[in-house]
């Protein structure tokens, strides 16, 4: 390994004295005055080694005679950056000395330079300025002790760099080896400063502080601040990536199972449902408004996966969106003599109902757009309610649907829920309207007056919107959450009676009460419609069974006690039942069946109601009145007795307040009364007065049993009976005059019904017997009374 | 970009080529291990004897000196500067098991090498008997 040009060096030991001459000739210092070059927008820390692009003439001299010279310079901070040749005012009175380490210049004349910084210096003076600043300078040694807190200082600085570097995106992992290998206090907090993102001022100040313990106190809470700063900036970031993240793993994966669906040659099921939903949007005509609400729907459903909970509401709702049928209608027909033919081949009597009803389809013939009044049928039940909505439906060829409202409670059931409930859907009207998919059917509101409400809310309110024609075209469902128009809907209700609806809401209706049917309407009904259903439901023949109308009547009379005719439709089907049996057992045997009036006991039982006359009146202060109810019309015994007391009078029955005051009425007439009228009432107060009206349980109320109830007191007074064939309904007052009541036709019909023979009214109620089926008013004999005199006269048999 | 990053890092000891004067610029250094020795080779042309000082202080070698450029004329213009001269000095920190002592210099080809040998007494059972010089 030796060559020839090979020379040995010699290794001057520890304890040699080195060569006196050569170490001070080596030991070169900095000069005491430096070419200062200005610096626009970097601090150079000893230590550190920077390249610096240098551009203006002046500089560019400076760098050439010092490159060509020791390669010393002063490295001082600009005040202001935009100066190229800055003046000594410019510059800040500290800088760093520094080294040029490499040059390069470029073809356009600029020059790059490499340098190391060396050792703060503070300047003394300039010495020159032209061609360039040369100053003479103080070199600043770094002022350190050995002090516990120096160390401590520079330790904790050290370590918050050490975070610093790892968080940090721009410094290297060198810088930090550097900072792990840097002792010198001094050098650290240069090193620190140097590679820590500060601000040109902050990092002359510390360029300009000697003391290294001052330094590092400075430099210390900046190191902090951008600590946090970078731990915030990476939190930020790490939730940003987080999130990014998932998303476009979910995204990969999502792309995986259309690949593996592709291959496997299934279709893409989300694209092609999401293009079936947008045809479907485009064929069904929404409005504007839906179809909009539709579309950004859609968007976002396409942009969910189906296994998210969001997905399959998104799909539900837009469902609903779009199988509502928004623009079908049904074509109206509106052939009058047709529906009146129709009316009548569904519906027995009811005259006045079906005038009202053709009356008002004449209007909707006239108007298409109909804004016209909700009707409102109210009567008992059985008497065709319903079925008169259906009828109505047919003869004008609509879609027919009923709600019942009986016992709903819930504001939601008519609106719907909102979206943002688990599965919510929309509210019973237009679910109706889809499941009929059309938007002007008949809607049958059944049970108006048995609508509930508690905390949920109020069924009734919201129906008021419903049933207003001048709201009720931008109808808005919870659920939907987009007008609907139910203008086009025709909407009927029933009800049994008006008093529990809501006054705002039967402010909206137009009422059409359907009366009880009479007997003969019964025999009527059954014949053209119960029996045939009847037969036909038991699987039997129209020819193989016969009912004759005598069967029927006694059927009426002694099984069913309605205003309606379902139980007679039931008592129809129990003898239709027997009939199949005997006509099964029989065989061979030929020709229909007759069920005669006498086989009625065999088939039916003994007769569940017998004949009123049954129950005569036997005895004194015994009436018979007559009520009125929401099923239909009743008779009532009104039993008075007397016993020793103090002169009381008691009131059983469940009577009401008004009933209770007429009593105490019909009492004080008869003892004001008491000499015209022939009673001995001088021990009254010797004796309590009782007043009983049977069937206790029920409750009672109202004024017109009053006159009744002094028929009764009457008859117990003066000793003589009450017709046992005679019914009487009337308001009382005072002075003994008889006044109107209502009900008439049902209380009458009762009557009838019962077998009575007369009826006592007041003479104001002359129009309403008028209304009274002729073939009752035969039946019956009516008296009209203006007082109770005439009342006494009629009513009470001789002694 | 930083000097002081050129600190290695040896696997046990740490080894550091620093200097000491801050005017001094740092020759370029290798240093490695061969069987029995730890060479420190410095990058340093154009020097004569004269001009290089070697002394041992302790763990320490350093190596310093001074580099003229004898052949430039004294007004020219740089277009391109790299090379450094003046003043140099690098201080070699040694990891123990060396014997500074018995360390030998040569300069040859632009290059000054210096041989470390391995320190017989203090860690004789890893390398014992390969020392060749």
């Amino acid at each position: 390994m030796t060559t020839p040009d090979t020379e040995f060096i010699s290794i001057l030991g520890a304890g040699g004295t080195p060569d006196a001459s050569g170490t001070k000739r080596w030991s070169k210092s900095l000069p005491e005055s430096l070419p200062i070059l200005g610096l626009s927008d970097i601090v150079i820390f000893p230590g550190t080694v920077m390249p610096l692009l240098v551009e203006s003439p002046q500089s560019i001299r400076l760098i050439d005679d010092v490159v060509a010279g020791d390669r010393f310079l002063g490295l001082v901070l600009q005040r202001n950056a935009e100066i190229e040749n800055p003046a000594p005012s410019d510059l800040w009175p500290h800088g760093c000395a520094g080294r040029v380490l490499k040059m390069l210049k470029f073809p356009d004349g600029t020059v790059r330079v490499l340098v190391e910084g060396l050792r703060r210096f503070r300047i003394l003076d300039y010495a020159a300025e032209t061609p360039y600043l040369i100053a003479r300078i103080e070199k600043l040694k770094d002022v350190a002790d050995d002090s516990l807190e120096l160390t401590a200082l520079a330790r904790n600085a050290e370590r918050e760099f050490q975070e610093v570097v790892k968080l940090s995106p721009t410094l290297a992992e060198q810088v930090k080896v550097a900072a792990l290998n840097t002792e010198d206090p001094a050098k650290l907090a240069d090193l620190i400063a140097a590679n820590l993102n500060l601000s040109l001022e902050e990092r002359q100040h510390l360029l300009e502080t000697p003391v290294v313990k001052d330094r590092l106190t400075r430099l210390l809470p900046l190191l902090s601040r951008e600590l946090e700063v970078l731990r915030l900036g990476s939190k930020i970031q790490n939730e940003v990536v987080t999130s990014m993240s998932k998303n476009q793993r979910d995204f990969f994966l999502r792309e995986q199972i259309r690949a593996i669906q592709r291959e496997l040659g299934e279709v893409d099921t989300g694209a092609t449902e999401a293009k079936e939903l947008h045809d479907q949007i485009e064929q069904n005509l929404l409005p504007e408004e839906a179809k909009k609400t539709a579309l950004k729907e859609l968007e976002r459903l396409q942009q969910m996966s189906p296994s998210m909970a969001e997905y399959t509401m998104t799909r539900n709702y837009l469902d609903w969106l779009i199988n509502l049928p928004w623009s079908k209608f049904t074509e109206d027909k509106l052939d009058l003599a047709a529906a009146d033919r129709l009316l009548d081949e569904q519906h027995f009597g009811l005259r006045k109902v079906k005038d009202r009803l053709l009356e008002f389809l004449a209007v909707i013939k006239l108007k298409q757009q109909l804004k016209g009044p909700i009707l409102c049928l109210v009567g008992p039940p059985g008497v065709g309610k319903t079925s008169l909505g259906k009828s109505v439906a047919e003869a004008l060829g609509r879609k027919f649907a009923r709600i019942s409202l009986g016992g709903m409670r819930d504001e939601a059931e008519i609106r719907g829920h909102r979206r943002t409930y688990v599965g919510a859907l929309p509210g019973r009207i237009l679910q109706t309207l889809r499941r009929v998919e059309s938007s002007n059917p008949v809607i049958l509101l059944d049970e108006l007056d048995k609508v509930g409400s508690d905390f949920r809310g109020d069924p009734a309110a919201a129906l008021l919107e419903v049933l207003d024609p001048a709201q009720n075209n931008t109808f808005t469902d919870h659920y939907l959450d987009i007008p609907y128009d139910l203008s086009r809907v025709l909407f009927l209700t029933t009800a049994n009676w008006l008093d529990p609806i809501h006054p705002a809401l039967r402010d909206r209706l137009e009422v059409i009460e359907l009366p009880s049917y009479t007997a003969a309407e019964k025999v009527q009904i059954a014949r053209r419609h119960l029996v045939p259903r009847q037969l036909e439901e038991h699987g039997l023949k129209k020819k193989l069974v016969r009912f004759p109308d005598a069967t029927l009547r006694q059927v009426i009379q002694d099984y069913t006690r309605e205003a309606g005719v379902r139980q007679l439709e039931r008592e129809i089907g129990a003898l239709t039942r027997k009939a199949a049996r005997k006509i099964v057992a029989r065989r061979n045997q030929r020709g229909p069946l007759t069920i005669s009036p006498g086989m009625l006991v065999s088939y039916l039982g003994q007769p569940q109601f017998t004949s009123e006359l049954a129950e005569r009146i036997t005895e004194c202060g015994i009436a018979i009145g007559l009520a009125w109810t929401p099923v239909g019309g009743e008779i009532l015994f009104i039993e008075a007795t007397r016993m020793p007391g103090k002169g009381g009078l008691i009131l059983t029955g469940s009577l009401g307040e008004v009933m209770k005051e007429s009593a105490h009425t019909a009492f004080s007439f008869l003892r004001n009364r008491a000499a015209a009228l022939k009673i001995d009432l001088s021990d009254h107060d010797k004796r309590d007065i009782h007043i009983h009206v049977p069937a206790g349980a029920t409750p009672k109320d109202g004024p017109s049993a009053g006159l009744t109830i002094v028929a009764a007191l009457a008859s117990l007074f003066t000793g003589r009976q009450v017709r046992s064939d005679m019914a009487m309904t009337g308001e009382i007052s005072l002075r003994g005059r008889v006044l109107r009541v209502g009900g008439i036709k049902e209380k009458v019909l009762a009557a009838a019904r019962c077998g009575l023979k007369q009826v006592i009214l007041p003479d104001q109620n002359r129009n309403d017997w008028l209304e009274v089926p002729v073939e009752v008013r035969r039946k019956l004999k009516a008296h009209f009374v203006r007082n109770i005199s005439q009342m006494i006269a009629l009513a009470l048999c001789p002694k | 970009m930083q000097k002081i990053s050129s600190a290695l890092h040896f696997s046990r000891t740490k080894l550091s080529v620093t200097k000491e004067h801050e005017t001094h610029w740092v020759p370029n250094t290798d240093v490695y291990i061969t069987d029995g020795a730890i060479v420190i080779k410095v990058e340093l042309a154009g020097m004569q004897r004269e001009n290089l000082e070697l002394t041992i202080d302790g763990p320490r070698l350093r190596i310093r000196g001074q580099r003229p450029d004898g052949c430039r004329p004294p007004q020219c213009k740089f277009l391109v500067m790299e090379i450094n001269y003046g003043a140099f000095e690098s201080v070699i920190e040694l990891p123990e098991g060396y014997d500074l002592c018995r360390a030998r210099a040569a300069y040859q080809n632009g290059f000054l090498r210096v041989d470390v040998p391995i320190n017989l007494q203090s860690s004789p059972s890893s390398l014992a008997g390969n020392d060749e010089t």
